[in-house]
C-alpha cells in the first residue's frame, strides 16, 4: 500500500475504509517512515550561491562581539564603526547579517566597513540592497518606486538619497504634483535630512507649498548661505512679537519669501513662531531678545526652550543647561549640547552644588550618547569613587547609571572602571550590575585592537 | 534465542506492571483515534492527548506521556500535519509494540526502551567500564522548555574517542546550568555513557578546561550512514548530530539546502540570519555545519571555519 493511500485511510477513519488491523497498518507506516529519514538527500540543482573568495578577516574574532553589539547594546556601535573605518578594517564574516540590518534600520552608511564578502552579501538580499552598487541605481529605484505602497516609496526615497541626492531632488521635483501634502512633507523632510546643497527648485516648491513646516522652510533657506537675511528678518520680526504677544503680523519691508514665512508662522501658533525666531537668529541677537521675549510671551519662551533643542543651539541650550543647574531642576537635552560643554558644566555643578545634589547632573548626562573625553572620564570616576567612598554596587548611583556610564566613558578609561569594579569585590552576577559587565566587557572586546592596550 | 534477562528488583517489577497498564490504555486510545480518523475531533482536540499524557504520568511512565504530548504538538505544525501526525503515531505505535516485546531484545536495547519510558540511571550508578576520559569539544547546544523546566541540550565529541555524546542539564527559572557548557569550548574529563545499546547519552563526571578544536566533518552520505546505524539501534530517536563538510549552499523558495562535496544536498533549518552567515562564511571556502537531524530536518546550529567557530 502507498503512503498516501495509507494516509487517506488513517485521516478518514479506517473503521469506515474496512481496515481490519489498524496496527498493522501503523506498523508497516513505521517501517516507511524510518526508512525515509535515513534517505533524505538529493542532487543539488547546480544553483549555487557564490560569494566572492576572501582572505581570513584577522578581527572575525569580534564576531560574537559585533553580533551582540548590534542586537543588543547598539550604542557602542557607531564608535567601534569609526575605529574600524579608520584603520581599514572590515566586518568580520559572521557578524554581516546583523550589522546589515542594524545599518538598514538605522539608514548608518556601512559600506566603508562591508570589504568585498559584506558588499556581495548586501546584493543577494533585497532588505540590504541599499548599501549593494550593482541593485541600489538610482534609475532602479526610482522604476520601483511608482510601484510601491506610501510607506516602501518613502523606503524607497531613502535610499535614493543616498544612492544619488541629485537624483533624489530631481525625482521629488517630478512626483511633487501628484503625491498627496503628507507624502510631500516626508519626501521633503527625507530630502533635507540627507543635507545640502538644496537646489532651488527643491526650495522653489518647498516655499510654493503651505504643507511644508516652517522648519523645513527655514532649513533648506539657511542653507542657502542667507543667513544675513533671516538677521534683518528677525530685527523686523521681534518688534511685531513683542507689541503683539505672539501674533505675527504683516511687517514692511518684507519680501515673497518672508512674508510667506511670517503667514505660516501664524497659521502654525507661538511654537512655530519659537522656532523661527530661534532658526532665523545669529546667537548674539537672540540674547538680547530672549528676556524680552520671555515677558511678553511665555507661551513663546517656553516654545524657544523645546525649539532650542530641536534646532541644536548650543549657546542657549548652555544657558538654559545652567538655569536649571542653579535652581536644582532636571535639564533633559545633555546630549544636544557640545561633550565639552556638557565636561565644563558639570564640573562646575560638582564644584558648586551640595553633596546631595552633585549627582543630579552627572546622573542626568549619563543617558547620552557622545563619549566624554579621556580626562573627564577619569575625572568622573575618580570623585565618584572619593565621594561615595564605593560601598559596592547598592548604590543609587550605580543603580541606576551603571550602564550609562559603561556607554559614555572614554576607551582609554575603560581600565580605570574596570580596576574600580574589581576593587570593589563586586559580584558581577549581581542584578545592579549584570548589565554594566556586558556593556563594559563588550566595549572592552570591540575597542582593544585599535585603542586599548591588552 | 533470547538472552538471559538481568535479575530485577520487586519495586521495579511493580512499576513496569504499572507501566504495561499504561502502554495498553494508550495503544486503545491511539487504535481508537486512527480507526475514527484524523477529521473526527478526539483526533484533533489537544485535550484529549494532554489528558491521556496525564493518565501515564499516573501510569509511572513520563517518557511515554512527553511521547504522546509531542504527538498532540504536530496538530499545531502547520500546513501538512496529518502526514507528520501518520509518523509520529507510527513510532508511538512502533514502541509500545516494543515494550510488550521488550523480553525478546538484548539488555542493552531493553536499557534504551526502558530510559524512553522514563526509568532513570543515576550518574554513580554508570558503570566503570563505560566512563571515558578524553577531550571533550562542545561543538553544539540548543536550550529549550520542557515542562516547568529548562533544558540544556549540549553534544560533546571526544578527540580521541571519536564519539559524539549528548549531554543534558536541566535548570529552574534563573538558576544556573550545572554544569553550564559553552559551545566553543572544550573540557578535558570524564564522561560517563549511560547504559544501553544507543550509547548517546553522557554525564559529565570530571571536567577542566581544554583548547577547543572543531570536530571533523564528513559527507552527507556518511552522515546519513551513521545516522541510519544509530535508528537500526533506537528506532524513535528523537535527533542525532551531523557535521556535514559544506562546499555549496542553495536558497530556493526562501528554503536553504547545503551541498556537500559530491554535489549532493539536504534541506536545512536555521535562525534568522543563519542562512546569510553561512553564505558569507562560505567566501572562506568550505565550511563545517554542526546540527541536529530529527529525521526530517537538519537544524544548523554552528558552522566551524578558517580562522573560528561561529554559532549560527
Amino acid at each position: 500500500m502507498s503512503a498516501s493511500e495509507t494516509l487517506r485511510q488513517v485521516v478518514s477513519g479506517t473503521r469506515r475504509a474496512g481496515v481490519e488491523d489498524p496496527k498493522r497498518l501503523l506498523l508497516l507506516q513505521a517501517r516507511e517512515t524510518i526508512s525515509r529519514r535515513v534517505g533524505r538527500v538529493e542532487s543539488s540543482s547546480g544553483d549555487t550561491i557564490q560569494p566572492p573568495t576572501v582572505d581570513p578577516n584577522p578581527l572575525e574574532h569580534l564576531a560574537p562581539y559585533v553580533q551582540a553589539a548590534a542586537l543588543k547594546y547598539t550604542s557602542v556601535l557607531p564608535e567601534f564603526l569609526h575605529h574600524l573605518q579608520s584603520s581599514n578594517g572590515t566586518l568580520p564574516l559572521a557578524a554581516l547579517p546583523e550589522m546589515l540590518t542594524w545599518a538598514v534600520s538605522q539608514n548608518y552608511d556601512v559600506r566603508p566597513v562591508l570589504g568585498a564578502t559584506g558588499t556581495w552579501l548586501a546584493g543577494q538580499n533585497s532588505a540590504w540592497w541599499q548599501f549593494s552598487p550593482e541593485h541600489e541605481t538610482p534609475a532602479r529605484l526610482i522604476a520601483a518606486y511608482g510601484n510601491e505602497t506610501p510607506a516602501n516609496r518613502k523606503k524607497h526615497f531613502r535610499r535614493l538619497c543616498v544612492a544619488c541626492l541629485d537624483a533624489a531632488h530631481r525625482h521629488l521635483a517630478q512626483v511633487w504634483s501628484v503625491e498627496p501634502a503628507d507624502m510631500r512633507g516626508a519626501l521633503l523632510q527625507l530630502a533635507i535630512e540627507s543635507g545640502p546643497p538644496y537646489p532651488e527648485e527643491t526650495v522653489s516648491l518647498a516655499l510654493a507649498d503651505r504643507t511644508a513646516s516652517i522648519r523645513q522652510i527655514t532649513q533648506l533657506a539657511l542653507a542657502q548661505d542667507e543667513h544675513h537675511r533671516f538677521a534683518q528678518l528677525i530685527r523686523q520680526l521681534a518688534p511685531t512679537l513683542i507689541a503683539e504677544n505672539g501674533e505675527v503680523k504683516r511687517s514692511d519691508p518684507m519680501d515673497e519669501r518672508w512674508e510667506e514665512l511670517a503667514i505660516q508662522a501664524q497659521s502654525t501658533g507661538p511654537n512655530d513662531v519659537a522656532r523661527a525666531v530661534i532658526s532665523l537668529c545669529p546667537p548674539d541677537l537672540l540674547g538680547d531678545h530672549l528676556e524680552l521675549l520671555a515677558k511678553c510671551s511665555p507661551a513663546i519662551a517656553s516654545g524657544i526652550r523645546r525649539s532650542a533643542s530641536v534646532f541644536r543651539h548650543p549657546a542657549l541650550l548652555k544657558h538654559f543647561a545652567q538655569e536649571a543647574l542653579k535652581k536644582g531642576g532636571s535639564f533633559m537635552e545633555w546630549e544636544q549640547l557640545p561633550v565639552k560643554d556638557v565636561e565644563e558644566l558639570i564640573r562646575w555643578a560638582w564644584d558648586h552644588l551640595p553633596p546631595a545634589k552633585r549627582f543630579g547632573p552627572l546622573v542626568g548626562v549619563l543617558e547620552g550618547s557622545e563619549i566624554f573625553s579621556t580626562e573627564f572620564s577619569r575625572w568622573a570616576i575618580v570623585e565618584v569613587r572619593k565621594s561615595m567612598g564605593w560601598h559596592g554596587p547598592e548604590t543609587a548611583f550605580w543603580n541606576q547609571n551603571s550602564v550609562a556610564l559603561a556607554c559614555r566613558i572614554s576607551p582609554e578609561a575603560i581600565p580605570n572602571a574596570l580596576e574600580m569594579l574589581n576593587s570593589s569585590q563586586a559580584d558581577p552576577r549581581h542584578p545592579l550590575l549584570k548589565s554594566w559587565f556586558p556593556l563594559l566587557t563588550l566595549r572592552h572586546h570591540l575597542l582593544s585592537p585599535f585603542v586599548l592596550r591588552p | 534465542m533470547s538472552p538471559p534477562a538481568a535479575p530485577i528488583s520487586p519495586a521495579r517489577v511493580k512499576r513496569l506492571a504499572r507501566v504495561g497498564q499504561g502502554v495498553e490504555a494508550c495503544r486503545n486510545w491511539l487504535l481508537e483515534i486512527v480507526q475514527n480518523g484524523l477529521a473526527s475531533s478526539s483526533a484533533t482536540d489537544r485535550s484529549s492527548y494532554e489528558a491521556m499524557a496525564a493518565r501515564l504520568v499516573d501510569f509511572q511512565a513520563p517518557g511515554l506521556a512527553r511521547m504522546v504530548r509531542q504527538l498532540g504538538e504536530v496538530l499545531d505544525s502547520g500546513a501538512g500535519w496529518e502526514a507528520r501526525w501518520l509518523d509520529a503515531a507510527s513510532l508511538l505505535i512502533l514502541f509500545l509494540e516494543a515494550f510488550d516485546q521488550r523480553q525478546s531484545l538484548d539488555e542493552a536495547r531493553q536499557e534504551d526502551i526502558y530510559r524512553a519510558v522514563g526509568f532513570t540511571t543515576k550518574k554513580d550508578d554508570i558503570p566503570a567500564d563505560s566512563r571515558i576520559e578524553d577531550i571533550w569539544h562542545v561543538a553544539m547546544q540548543k536550550v529549550f522548555l520542557e515542562d516547568r523546566l529548562t533544558v540544556q541540550r549540549s553534544w560533546i565529541y571526544g578527540e580521541r574517542c571519536q564519539r559524539w555524546l549528548m549531554h543534558l542539564s536541566y535548570k529552574v527559572a534563573q538558576q544556573p546550568f550545572t554544569p553550564d557548557l559553552k559551545v566553543g569550548r572544550a573540557i578535558a574529563g570524564v564522561v560517563g555513557v549511560y547504559p544501553g545499546a544507543l550509547g548517546m547519552r553522557g554525564a559529565i563526571l570530571s571536567l577542566d578546561e581544554a583548547e577547543f578544536q572543531p570536530p571533523p566533518s564528513r559527507s552527507l552520505a556518511e552522515n546519513l550512514g551513521r545516522y541510519a546505524e544509530t535508528v537500526a539501534k533506537f528506532p524513535w530517536l528523537e535527533v542525532a548530530p551531523m557535521a556535514l563538510e559544506v562546499h555549496g549552499l542553495e536558497h530556493l523558495g526562501g528554503s536553504w539546502f547545503v551541498i556537500d562535496e559530491n554535489g549532493e544536498r539536504m534541506g536545512i533549518t536555521m535562525r534568522e540570519h543563519a542562512g546569510w552567515r553561512t553564505a558569507a562564511l562560505l567566501a572562506l571556502g568550505p565550511i563545517q555545519i554542526y546540527g541536529e537531524y530529527n529525521g526530517d530536518q537538519l537544524l544548523g546550529i554552528c558552522a566551524g571555519h578558517e580562522g573560528g567557530f561561529a554559532i549560527l
